[in-house]
């Protein structure tokens, strides 16, 4: 016989803040919300399951046991300290690295796994907040950092350097852990745990910080690991981080983006933007002529479907052609770097 | 207590319920809290304590105490706070009960038998098995380095740090390779 919970309380470290907080746990989220988060990250997961198939058996065995190794790095650098101010400290969260290190594919699968294995096995983030924490952790973060670190790449070509690349991937990673605070602080404002306008600045505001130490953090790894040349060729594609993985990855991109909409948008601030409060307090506001060409969702609307859904809607759209757009555009780079060069 | 022949579905499903109990119960409180708690804290008196794993079980309480403090705060109720903390330590121990009898192999087998990627379930296991190594390897990179290193503010540093977790991946990269050959050699499909 022993004393009931000592055991199991005996590796908690409350001496030092913990980076990140969002796993979310059981109670904090209402019924609809956590089945709509839920259905969400099983579709998500369900649609990503197939783009990490491997091509042969062995390659299906290289990927698991690389995998299972990042995972297994995750979990221990999650509990390497950073000193941060004050005697606290703060910890990696890992998901837009492994992103950036083994690709899209492997992040979503790696992620997956530890949030699961950090709920049931060590009582880490709700049962019934699963769905949410899933979506948040392992395919907003991941995918969102991981589109900011397309973009930098194709846009910048500094950022084919180590210095480069690790400030690109800096940012990804400030990035990936503000998207999935920004969905966190909604999934909690619409189950009404708090109201939006509260609860967003307070996990934007502490998640901006964390980001920056999750940047910077990120940043130094990739540095460190591209100058080792760690990661083989062959490694990266039994992972999944070349681009015919990648492209199977689309309809969880998608998915993300438009459940990231669904629990964000609603919430858009109904205030006039800076330019229009300006105007307004000067007096100007009546002068200003109408829109030269009207919009596709004139104020992030669609009057058809009413005011929470159709900007719900619209965001979902507006979501989805970006990342079409990112995309041809990306793809016309490529196009226009591989062309011949003739010479005159 | 020995709890191996109860299958993983059983024990899903207790935990899975009891939370949804828990969620759907009115007030903060009753006499069915209490019976709760008291079922809970019997269950935790009968565990074997070598079972049990090591969780940060405190810290969640405390995130969740802080979000029952909030939640009071904004809607100027207490009891609405007192609910939120009532219902979220009560979950948090039957996760912590819950896992204390799941053994890690059985979840994977009961996860692949429903259709669960191999990839998902193998990287489960594999992190289930290195974790802890690869953690104790980094604490033997730390000792390396501050056994090396006379400046304190360079033990600290997010530099150095970040050095070390760029080794400890590197490392990580390359046993995968030595677990692939190891997966292979016995045969793993």
């Amino acid at each position: 016989m022993t004393l009931p919970f000592h055991h199991l309380l005996a590796g908690n470290r409350v001496g030092g803040i913990y980076f990140s907080i969002m796993h979310i746990p059981d109670g904090f989220l209402d019924l609809k919300t956590a089945a709509t988060a839920g259905g969400l990250a099983a579709l998500g997961l369900y649609a990503g399951g197939f783009a990490g198939v491997a091509r042969d058996a062995e390659t299906g065995v290289r990927r698991v046991s690389l995998l299972g190794m990042a995972a297994a790095f995750v979990f221990a650098a999650q509990m390497i300290n950073f000193p941060v101010v004050g005697g606290t400290s703060g910890h990696l969260i890992g998901g837009v690295l492994i992103a950036i290190l083994l690709g899209p594919a492997a992040s979503v699968t790696v992620m997956t796994a530890v949030v699961v294995v950090q709920c049931l096995l060590f009582a880490d983030g709700g049962i019934t907040a699963l769905g949410a924490n899933l979506f948040n952790m392992a395919l907003v973060a991941p995918l969102g950092g991981y589109l900011v670190w397309m973009l930098l790449q194709r846009i910048n070509p500094v950022a084919a350097s180590d210095t480069g690349s690790a400030v690109a991937a800096g940012i990804a990673a400030w990035a990936g852990t503000m998207l999935a605070a920004l969905s966190c602080a909604g999934q909690l404002a619409l189950s009404g745990m708090a109201p939006w306008g509260l609860v967003v600045p307070a996990m934007a505001g502490i998640h901006a910080l964390i980001g920056l130490g999750e940047g910077i953090i990120t940043g130094l790894i990739i540095r460190s690991v591209r100058r080792r040349g760690a990661l083989s060729a062959e490694m990266r594609t039994a992972a999944g981080a070349d681009q015919r993985s990648t492209m199977r990855l689309l309809p969880v991109f998608f998915i993300t983006a438009a459940g990231a909409a669904l629990f964000i948008a609603p919430w858009a601030c109904p205030w006039p933007d800076g330019l229009e409060a300006v105007a307004g307090s000067l007096g100007f506001e009546v002068h200003a002529a109408g829109p030269v060409i009207s919009g596709i969702c004139p104020d992030y609307a669609i009057p058809a479907l009413g005011t929470v859904w159709g900007t719900i809607a619209a965001g979902a759209f507006g979501a989805i052609v970006t990342a079409l757009l990112i995309l041809g555009a990306g793809r016309l780079a490529a196009r226009r770097e591989q062309a011949p060069v003739i010479d005159s | 207590m020995n709890t191996n022949s109860i299958s993983v579905s059983i024990k899903l499903g207790a935990a899975a319920a009891g939370v949804a109990l828990l969620l759907v119960l009115p007030g903060s409180g009753s006499m069915s809290h209490a019976l709760y708690a008291s079922i809970l804290f019997t269950g935790f008196w009968l565990s074997d304590s070598g079972r049990t794993r090591r969780s940060r079980g405190g810290w969640i309480a405390l995130v969740i105490v802080s979000g029952a403090v909030m939640r009071g705060w904004i809607t100027g109720n207490a009891d609405a706070g007192l609910e939120i903390a009532i219902r979220g330590l009560l979950a948090l121990g039957t996760l912590l009960l819950l896992s204390a009898h799941l053994p890690p192999a059985e979840l994977a087998r009961w996860l692949r038998a429903r259709g669960i990627s191999a990839d998902l379930v193998g990287t489960m296991l594999l992190l289930l098995r290195y974790g802890d190594l690869l953690h104790q390897e980094a604490f033997r990179l730390e000792r390396a380095r501050s056994s090396r290193s006379f400046s304190t503010s360079a033990e600290t540093s997010w530099r150095a740090k970040s050095a070390l977790l760029g080794a400890l991946f590197v490392r990580a990269v390359s046993r995968a390779e030595r677990v692939y050959r190891a997966m292979l050699a016995r045969g793993w499909k």
